[in-house]
């Protein structure tokens, strides 16, 4: 199912405007070969996420960034999925723990149908919060914090490294 | 949508556009300071930080809000320089080259 999110940050006369259209599945074997148009950074067998994106997404230089291998949240969703999975309160022990190969579990994949933005109000570093804001969306946990700032002189925004937030509690409804 | 003048912003404003839609293209346009300082108007700029994130909040679509504002000409600066909104009612003043 499609999950639309609008990501949006303002602190000066224009802001980082977002909207990521994404679907949250089940891995699946024949996955690859029905996204084979697509790309996949994320490597699935590390981690609960997979990523894909529709190529015409991915020959827009928006995703440029995913290249890096850093999606903002995605510790925070994995973490997440392993407490829904396990019906546990405490943080996973290892980061064994993480992989859903311990648990014989297929991993999800997120896929990115389109990203959409105003190029006047766009930023190539808010496509980090902005991800990260769909993910916790889409797996119902607290986005988050998204700590910016506006360079009045530089007319650009600046994004703090993401923070060591605490996953909070929230209901297991996304995952059975 | 009108432009700044000189070539620099407009060129780069096309480029972010161009990235979205290539089939489009600048018109330019003149128009009497005098009209252009009679319209009802607003910059957005020059409006201190909480009233200018109410004030888009509020009118702009593009942050959620409902463009019944009634002004003729709207000011704002983004990240490749000014835009410059005009209502329907004004496109008569302006006279493309």
């Amino acid at each position: 199912m499609e999950i639309i999110h609008e990501f949006r940050l303002f602190k000066a006369s224009w802001g980082i405007v977002i909207d990521i259209y994404a679907e949250l599945a089940p891995y699946e074997q024949d996955t690859q070969t029905i996204y084979s148009h697509s790309i996949k950074p994320i490597d699935y067998k590390d981690s609960f996420l997979a990523l894909f994106v529709e190529d015409k997404i991915y020959e827009d230089s928006v995703v440029s960034m995913f290249s890096g291998y850093k999606i903002m949240g995605i510790e925070l969703a994995s973490e997440h999925l392993y407490r829904l999975l396990n019906k546990q309160d405490h943080p996973p022990r290892s980061y064994c723990d993480l992989k859903p190969s311990c648990y014989n579990l297929k991993p999800m994949v997120i896929r990115i149908f389109e990203i959409d933005y105003n190029p006047c109000d766009y930023q190539e570093e808010g496509l980090a919060p902005a991800i990260a804001a769909w993910l916790a969306k889409a797996c119902d946990f607290a986005p988050p914090p998204v700590n910016a700032y506006f360079s009045k002189a530089e007319n650009r925004y600046y994004f703090e490294p993401e923070p060591d937030v605490q996953l909070r509690n929230s209901p297991a409804s996304v995952v059975s | 949508m009108g432009l700044d003048s000189g070539c620099f912003i407009p060129c780069r404003y096309l480029d972010k556009w161009y990235e979205r839609e290539s089939n489009l293209q600048i018109l330019e346009f003149r128009i009497d300071t005098s009209v252009l300082a009679s319209f009802h108007q607003i910059d957005i700029d020059l409006l201190p930080g909480p009233k200018r994130a109410k004030w888009l909040n509020q009118y702009s679509k593009l942050y959620g809000g409902n463009p019944t504002h009634g002004l003729e000409y709207i000011q704002r600066g983004t990240q490749v320089g000014k835009e410059h909104f005009f209502a329907k009612l004004v496109f008569r003043h302006l006279k493309f080259q």
